[in-house]
């Protein structure tokens, strides 16, 4: 059955989706969106285009769903690609990707917003030449 | 035993018996209405969640995305591709698709 006007999600999926969003950004102290609709054009243009005009570009980790050409886009900002790496991006790509290809927008925005964050939280070193 | 007895004890139960695991199976699906399905129609509403971009507001009506799920057509359509002008080029970050 075809998503209809206003259902993406439901409330509840919504809200943990959210709280997904606040807990990535607590642990890694970057940006996080996520944005789920159809792209205009190029999936990977329309992502960085949206990328570039949140409030803070640099900082910013972004996940563009488009459920209508199925492709995910996860664009990192300058300051934020030192902490992700791109190979590191795309590992989180493809834990959201096999939730997608069953249908679970939620569940997989959840799982990929919750390893992206792992992922991006810089490895706090230990000094040993410090007494 | 009665006919009328013996066809409710032996079709009438069964039957019902049948509704109710159909109910039982079904309930969780009609309980979450309908969900997106890869390859099938998508008419929801484009949403956001966490920093919004410059200039959207949290209403769903979005300047952007507006328009029927039937874009795919129009993306030769120069108005639609000059969105991605003035890209960070520079950015990175990674694409799949299912």
């Amino acid at each position: 059955m075809p998503v209809s006007a206003g259902e993406a999600f439901t409330s509840d999926q919504r809200r943990q989706i959210d709280k997904a969003i606040q807990e990535a950004e607590r642990v890694s102290g970057r940006d996080f969106s996520v944005h789920v609709g159809p792209s205009s054009g190029d999936s990977r243009r329309t992502a960085q285009d949206l990328h570039s005009k949140l409030p803070r570009p640099g900082n910013s980790i972004l996940i563009h769903v488009d459920p209508v050409g199925r492709s995910l886009e996860i664009v990192t900002g300058e300051s934020a690609q030192h902490s992700l790496s791109n190979r590191q991006a795309a590992l989180a790509a493809i834990t959201m990707q096999s939730a997608f290809s069953t249908g679970d927008l939620a569940r997989g925005l959840r799982a990929g917003l919750q390893q992206l964050a792992q992922l991006a939280t810089p490895v706090t070193s230990l000094h040993t030449d410090t007494p | 035993m009665s006919t009328l007895h013996a066809i409710l004890l032996f079709v009438g139960v069964p039957l019902l018996i049948f509704v109710a695991i159909t109910l039982l199976v079904m309930a969780p699906s009609l309980a979450k209405g309908p969900r997106y399905r890869p390859g099938q129609g998508w008419d929801a509403e484009p949403e956001w969640f966490g920093a919004l971009p410059a200039g959207q507001s949290v209403d769903r009506s979005r300047q952007l995305e507006a328009g029927p799920p039937s874009r795919r057509q129009q993306a030769a359509d120069p108005a639609q591709t000059r969105l991605g002008e003035g890209v960070d080029e520079g950015s990175g970050g990674a694409s799949v698709r299912w």
